[in-house]
């Protein structure tokens, strides 16, 4: 039972992966990035690794998602296609993804209400994960944040709009 | 995090401070600024209690890494030291510039200090979003901006495909840790396939950071983009990690089914690097596909696969990375508010009108091209034995016929240089901080090359 949840959830993952690519309207291809990030949210959960699931859920799925969604409809909002929007086969691949992420969550719930009895080998706590991060890996988390850091530096120099005296205050 | 830790990675928090410092610093002192800190990070490495430092999980304080921390810490002073006055006529914040620069080196000490997979891709990634930064720094200029998109693009793909390798791996051997990881995979674990899979993932990422071909097609584009002073750094610095890193941690050439790719990189690096140089009209892009052909000899070292080897390719990085810094300092040490002098015509006349600059031109090309008594002959000298010796006869004789052809490559612009001059000087002389640099480059390629014997001694010493 695991094994098929596996693959019907790694197929899930890489179809709405190639559909996002291939769409031509972005809010579709966020929609299924979305569908993407919540088929790989379960996988993490089968693995072993809970917390990860609700990060994933809760930081990609919901934040970094909504932030895409935002910034699309900021700049370029898409136009409905009056004449598709209505068809049946326009909502089939949504939908049966959806459907099939529904049913797989449902299972895993059905499996395991209390989420006691792993699913996996090794089940690892949000203590073990903190533990990992901040003591093995500690360095590793300032290095990632530094990169960040630096990131904003530069599309903070690059993004400046700089006045046109600048050369006289430099020389 | 124990005292020594910290110690141990006290350089790197250096850099890092620096780095972060150096934004509250008034534009004019800010490139001094970041002079000083890298200098200073330079020093700290060799400092005598860091003898009793202990290696991190992540990274490692051995000599290797100190020494080449000490080396990107020089390449980062002399980046800053070469935008002095490049930058008086840019769109330069200063502030920025050197603290970008500053973390610049901070990715690479961390990549070439790296003794897990995770540092090695923080480091990488480090070292790489610098550079997008960099490469497009000069905000007035576009080709700037285009060099950066064509760095950015290939970058997330190098990114994405290291991530991946680096997870098959992590799947096939369950570790992190960059010695056990080659050696779990030379063993022969139950997931063979998996890890070799990974391992070459992540030599195709490697490749494109290192620009070898078939990778190598961003290269000559970015180069012409990019500011001079920058390009020099991209050219010697970021490739300098990368190879440190094959060198010290990464014995790649352990592997056997990975040995005949790598033999295909270098030949194919040679091949097209050569023949693509040959009629370039332009300094930077000639110097971006002959990066490409030294890259492929840098392969070589990292194919014999012991120590000797090792050493050999760490000396020749050096002789290259002197050589390099020297020729996009150059560039940028003779251009003016029009813009860089990259084509060979722009150079016409340049020995009558600073002879210093057009004589230090010739040799580090006499260099790159090998010629005797220079620093890059002798770099070739105990790059290429090595590889006879490991018994890549093939490959050593390609390299030779490739260093034959680059004569012709790299003395056509040294031939402009004698001609009458017909374009009018745009430059003014070169100032302090371009003699220092330029001079000292000049003198690392003289005494590597007459005398090689203390830097070989040192690279002995520190070489794992």
């Amino acid at each position: 039972m695991v094994t098929v949840l596996f693959y019907t959830l790694a197929a899930i993952t890489l179809a709405t992966t190639v559909l996002c690519l291939t769409r031509n309207n972005p809010v579709h291809a966020v929609l299924y990035l979305v569908q993407a990030l919540f088929a790989l949210a379960l996988l993490y959960f089968m693995l072993g690794a809970p917390l990860l699931a609700a990060w994933q859920v809760i930081l990609y799925a919901g934040a970094i998602m909504v932030l895409f969604l935002f910034v699309i409809m900021l700049f370029e909002p898409p136009v409905a296609d009056k004449r598709t929007s209505g068809r049946l086969t326009h909502w089939f691949f949504p939908v049966m993804l959806g459907g099939l992420l529904l049913a797989c969550g449902g299972a895993l719930i059905a499996m395991d209400p209390a989420a006691k009895a792993s699913l996996s080998s090794y089940w690892l706590t949000p203590r073990d994960y903190g533990r990992a991060l901040f003591e093995r890996y500690a360095l590793a988390v300032e290095i990632i944040s530094l990169i960040l850091l630096f990131a904003a530096v530069g599309a903070f120099h690059l993004g400046r709009r700089y006045r046109s005296t600048t050369k006289e205050d430099v020389s | 995090m124990t005292g020594d830790m910290l110690l141990a990675l006290l350089p790197l928090l250096v850099l890092f401070i620096g780095s972060v410092s150096v934004l509250f610093v008034p534009e004019r002192q800010a490139l001094v600024y970041g002079v000083v800190c890298a200098l200073l990070a330079a020093v700290l490495a060799w400092w005598p209690w860091l003898s009793v430092a202990s290696d991190t999980p992540l990274v490692s304080s051995g000599f290797f890494a100190r020494g080449c921390l000490t080396l990107w810490a020089l390449l980062g002073a002399a980046t800053c030291l070469l935008s002095e006055r490049y930058r008086a006529s840019r769109q330069f914040a200063a502030p920025e510039f050197a603290a970008l620069v500053l973390f610049c080196v901070f990715g690479m000490s961390v990549l070439s200090a790296s003794t897990s997979l995770v540092s090695l891709f923080l480091g990488l990634e480090a070292m790489t979003l610098a550079f997008y930064v960099l490469i497009a720094f000069d905000r007035g200029n576009t080709t700037g901006a285009e060099a950066g998109l064509k760095y950015l693009l290939p970058g997330f793909l190098a990114s994405a495909l290291l991530a991946f390798g680096i997870a098959l791996v992590y799947a096939a051997t369950g570790t992190f840790v960059l010695s056990d990881t080659v050696a779990l995979t030379v063993a022969g674990a139950s997931m063979h396939t998996i890890a070799l899979l990974g391992w070459t993932l992540i030599l195709a990422a490697i490749a494109f950071k290192a620009s070898l071909a078939p990778f190598h097609l961003w290269t000559p584009d970015v180069y012409q983009g990019a500011p001079a002073p920058v390009a020099g750094l991209l050219a010697s610095g970021s490739k300098g990690a990368v190879f440190a890193l094959l060198l010290a941690s990464v014995p790649l050439a352990l592997i056997a089914p990975l040995r005949p790719l790598l033999a295909v990189l270098a030949a194919l690096s040679m091949i097209v690097g050569t023949f693509a140089a040959l009629p370039q009209t332009n300094l930077k892009r000639m110097l971006a596909y002959s990066s490409v052909v030294h890259m492929g000899y840098m392969v070589l070292a990292v194919l014999t696969g012991h120590q000797v080897g090792f050493e050999a390719g760490m000396f020749y990085l050096v002789s290259y990375g002197a050589a390099t810094v020297a020729a996009f300092g150059l560039v940028a040490s003779l251009s003016g508010p029009s813009g860089e002098p990259q084509n060979y015509a722009a150079l016409e006349g340049l020995a009558a009108r600073s002879p210093w600059r057009a004589a230090l031109l010739t040799m580090l090309l006499l260099s790159l091209a090998g010629f005797p008594p220079l620093a890059g002959f002798m770099g070739k000298f105990v790059l290429f034995s090595a590889a006879l010796d490991a018994g890549y006869v093939w490959l050593v004789v390609l390299a030779l016929f490739s260093s034959l052809v680059s004569c012709y490559y790299y003395l056509r612009p040294v031939m402009r240089l004698f001609r009458s001059g017909q374009t009018a000087a745009d430059h003014g002389p070169a100032n302090g901080g371009e003699r220092l640099v330029l001079g000292l480059c000049g003198i690392i390629l003289v005494i590597a090359g007459i005398y090689p014997g203390p830097i070989l001694r040192m690279i002995a010493a520190i070489v794992p």
